[in-house]
C-alpha cells in the first residue's frame, strides 16, 4: 500500500534519482502514443487480430536480418509490409472471411521464424528472444530518438488521415462514394499500423507493443464513444498503464516488459468491471429509467 | 531472489578459514562491503571464491536455476545492476536477453566484466553436427597453446581493454556464431580469473594483496580440479570418447578434455530452434553406428523431451542429467563451480563406461 501511504516514494522518486527508469518511461510513452492512436482505429475496425498477427509476422524478417547481419528494424518492416501486402491480396481473392486469411499468414510467417532459425545449426541465434521480449530497462538516447521519429509517422499518420480512416470504418459504401479508395486507405492503415509495430518493438518488445495497441484504446472504447476522445483517452490510460507496469516491476522485482504489458490488460478488465458494477447499480437504484447502449458515466471516473 | 543468493554466499564464507571471516564481518561494520552482481550464479561462485568470500557481497542476478538465455530482467533488477561497484557478466552473447540492458549499464557507469573476453573461444563447429572429425590427436596441441595465450594475453590485452569493450557491443552480433558456454572448461576458467582480479582491484576496490592470495589458491583449486576431470575421464575408453547432447553446451568440455561431439538434439541454443526429423534421424543413426550409450541434457528448461524420447526408441541408450547452465540447488552435489564439475565429469565418467 506504499502507493497510498508513501506517493512521493513509490510513484516519484524512483523517476528522480535513476536515469534509466526516465529513458524507460519516455520510450514507454513514446510506444503509446504511436501504438494507441492508431490502435483505436483498430480496436474500432475489429483489426486486433491483424495486430497480433503483424507483432509476430516481423519475425521472420528479424531472423533473416540477424542472419545476414542486416537492419533489424529494416527486416521487421519488410516482413510487416509483405504480411499486409499478403493479407490484402488474400483478402482480394478469397472467398473466405478475413480472419482466415490473417490466421493462415500468421501461422505462416511464424513458422517461416522457426524453420529459418533452425536452419542455422548450431548459429547462436538466441537474439529473438530479446525481440518477443524488448529491452526496456536497457534504453539508449539513439532508441528514444528512434522512436520519436517512428512514433512522429505512425501517430502524424492517423491523424492526417483521420476523415479517411474514419469512414473507411463506419461506413465503406460511402467511403467508395467520396472517391477515397478504400481498398488503398485500408492499406495505409495497415502500413501505419506496421510502422508503428517496428518503432516500438526494438524497445518493448512485441508482446508489449501488442499490450499497448489493444489495452489502452479497447478500454477507452469502453466508457467513450466519439473516436477523438476514445483517442486522446487511451494515449492518457496508456501513459498510466506504462506508468504503473514500470513501478510494479521497479518495486516488486517483476519482468519489466511483462509486467508493462499486464497492467495494460489489468486496467482494461478493472475499467470493464467498473462498468459492470456501474449498469448493475444503476438498474436496482432506478428501475424505472432503464438504461440501454452506452456506458453509464459512473465507470468512466474509475 | 536476493535471498536465495546471499544464503549461497553465507554458506560458503563458512567454509573459510574462521580468523579471516571474522575479519571481513568487522569491516562491515566500519565500511559498507562493494556489491558484485554476477549474471549467472556459476559466476557469481567464481568470483565469490576470487573475492575471499566474503571481501566483497557477491549476488547473481539471476534466481538460481533460471535459464540465461531467456531471463527477463525487471527494474528492481536494473537498480541493482546500477548499485553494483562492478558486473561480472559471461559475455558471448550468453546473456542475450541482457545485452542492451548491461550496455546501457556500463554507459552509465557501472563496469562490466565480460569473462568470455579474456580466454580463448570456439566458434560452433559446423562440423560437429552430422560430421566425423579425423583430427583426434590435436588435443594436446590445444592445451599447450591455451596456455601459451594465457601469459601473452596478460600483456597484450589489458592496456585497450577498456576501448575494445565499447567496438564490442556493436560488433556482437556480427560473431554470433562464438559457442558461450566457457565456463565448462575449468582451463579456461582459470584464464578469466587473473584479469578478474585485476578487475575486483581496480573496480570494487578489493585490497590487491588480499584478492591475490584468494585468486592463487582458487587457481590451485581450479588446476587440481582439472586433474581430477581428467583423471576421471581417463578411465573411459578411447573409442567410448563421443558426446550427444540435448543442446550444443560441451563444446569446451570435449575440447578440453579430449571428447567428440557428434551431435545434439536441439540444433540451435534459441526458444525457437526445433530439431527436424530428418536431423533426429540422422543422428540416431549415428548414435547406433557409434554405440554411443547416452544423451547428455542439461538441468536448465524442459527440452529434454525430445533427448528422452529418442533414448526410449534406441536400445540401451539413456539420459544423462549434468550441470551446465547454471549450479545445482542445495543437497544437489552441485552446489558450487568445483562440485558441479566434479559431479558432471563423474555422471560423463559412468555413462559412458569409465570407472
Amino acid at each position: 500500500m506504499e502507493f497510498v501511504t508513501d506517493p512521493w516514494n513509490w510513484w516519484i522518486e524512483p523517476f528522480i534519482s535513476n536515469p534509466f527508469m526516465r529513458r524507460a518511461l519516455y520510450a514507454g510513452l513514446l510506444a503509446v502514443l504511436s501504438t494507441s492512436i492508431i490502435g483505436t482505429w483498430v480496436v474500432l475496425r475489429g483489426l486486433s487480430f491483424l495486430g497480433d498477427a503483424l507483432a509476430h509476422g516481423v519475425l521472420p524478417g528479424i531472423a533473416i536480418a540477424l542472419i545476414l547481419g542486416g537492419n533489424v528494424t529494416l527486416g521487421a518492416l519488410v516482413a510487416a509490409l509483405g504480411m499486409v501486402s499478403g493479407i490484402s491480396v488474400l483478402r482480394r481473392y478469397s472467398p473466405l472471411p478475413t480472419d482466415t486469411a490473417i490466421g493462415l499468414l500468421f501461422v505462416g510467417m511464424l513458422a517461416l521464424a522457426v524453420v529459418i532459425m533452425s536452419s542455422q545449426r548450431g548459429a547462436y541465434a538466441g537474439d529473438l528472444t530479446s525481440v518477443l521480449f524488448g529491452s526496456i530497462t536497457g534504453v539508449d538516447d539513439a532508441d528514444i530518438r528512434r522512436q520519436i521519429i517512428t512514433s512522429a509517422v505512425s501517430a502524424g499518420g492517423s491523424l492526417v488521415l483521420y476523415r479517411a480512416f474514419l469512414v473507411l470504418t463506419f461506413d465503406e459504401t460511402q467511403a467508395r462514394m467520396l472517391g477515397l479508395r478504400p481498398r488503398l486507405t485500408h492499406f495505409v492503415l495497415l502500413a501505419l499500423l506496421a510502422v508503428a509495430i517496428v518503432s516500438s518493438f526494438e524497445v518493448v518488445g512485441t508482446l508489449l507493443v501488442f499490450a499497448l495497441l489493444i489495452g489502452p484504446p479497447a478500454t477507452a472504447a469502453l466508457f467513450l464513444r466519439r473516436v477523438p476522445l476514445i483517442m486522446v483517452a487511451a494515449v492518457l490510460l496508456g501513459a498510466i498503464t506504462t506508468t504503473i507496469g514500470i513501478l510494479v516491476s521497479y518495486h516488486h522485482d517483476t519482468a519489466a516488459g511483462g509486467t508493462m504489458a499486464l497492467s495494460s490488460v489489468a486496467l482494461f478488465l478493472v475499467v470493464l468491471a467498473l462498468r459492470v458494477l456501474g449498469s448493475w447499480a444503476i438498474e436496482r437504484l432506478r428501475p424505472a429509467v432503464r438504461r440501454t447502449g452506452t456506458a453509464p458515466t459512473s465507470a468512466a471516473t474509475g | 531472489m536476493a535471498g536465495c543468493g546471499s544464503e549461497d554466499a553465507d554458506s560458503s564464507t563458512q567454509a573459510v578459514v574462521a580468523s579471516e571471516a571474522t575479519e571481513s564481518t568487522t569491516s562491515t561494520t566500519t565500511a559498507p562491503r562493494p556489491l558484485i552482481l554476477a549474471t549467472t550464479t556459476i559466476w557469481e561462485d567464481v568470483t565469490l571464491n576470487v573475492a575471499c568470500a566474503g571481501l566483497a557481497e557477491v549476488d547473481s542476478l539471476l534466481p538460481p536455476g533460471a535459464d540465461p538465455h531467456q531471463y527477463e530482467p525487471s527494474f528492481a533488477d536494473r537498480a541493482r545492476l546500477d548499485e553494483a561497484d562492478l558486473i561480472v557478466a559471461n559475455g558471448l552473447e550468453l546473456e542475450v536477453t541482457l545485452e542492451d540492458t548491461l550496455a546501457s549499464v556500463e554507459t552509465d557507469g557501472t563496469p562490466v566484466f565480460a569473462a568470455g573476453d579474456h580466454m580463448t573461444t570456439l566458434a560452433f563447429d559446423a562440423e560437429m553436427f552430422g560430421g566425423n572429425h579425423d583430427e583426434d590427436d590435436h588435443e594436446d596441441e590445444d592445451h599447450d597453446e591455451d596456455e601459451d595465450h594465457d601469459e601473452d594475453e596478460d600483456h597484450d590485452e589489458d592496456e585497450d581493454h577498456d576501448e575494445d569493450e565499447d567496438h564490442d557491443e556493436d560488433e556482437d552480433h556480427d560473431h554470433g556464431d562464438v559457442d558461450p558456454h566457457v565456463w565448462l572448461d575449468p582451463v579456461r576458467v582459470a584464464q578469466a580469473v587473473s584479469h578478474l582480479t585485476e578487475a575486483l582491484v581496480d573496480h570494487a576496490g578489493l585490497d590487491v594483496d588480499r584478492v591475490a592470495a584468494c585468486a592463487d589458491s582458487y587457481l590451485a583449486q581450479l588446476a587440481e580440479l582439472h586433474d581430477v576431470i581428467s583423471d576421471t575421464l581417463a578411465t573411459i575408453p578411447t573409442e567410448r570418447r563421443k558426446l550427444v547432447t540435448n543442446h550444443d553446451s560441451l563444446g569446451y568440455f570435449a575440447d578440453r578434455y579430449g571428447f567428440e561431439v557428434i551431435g545434439s538434439v536441439i540444433p540451435a541454443t534459441t526458444t525457437l530452434g526445433e530439431a527436424s526429423p530428418a536431423s533426429l534421424e540422422e543422428l540416431a543413426t549415428l548414435i547406433e553406428a557409434t554405440g554411443v550409450p547416452a544423451i547428455f541434457a542439461e538441468e536448465l528448461g524442459d527440452g529434454a523431451g525430445e533427448a528422452t524420447a529418442l533414448a526410449n526408441r534406441l536400445d540401451g541408450v539413456t539420459v544423462e542429467t549434468l550441470y551446465t547452465g547454471a549450479l545445482g540447488a542445495e543437497g544437489s552435489g552441485a552446489e558450487t563451480y568445483l562440485d558441479m564439475m566434479r559431479h558432471n565429469a563423474s555422471v560423463i565418467a559412468g555413462a559412458l563406461g569409465g570407472s
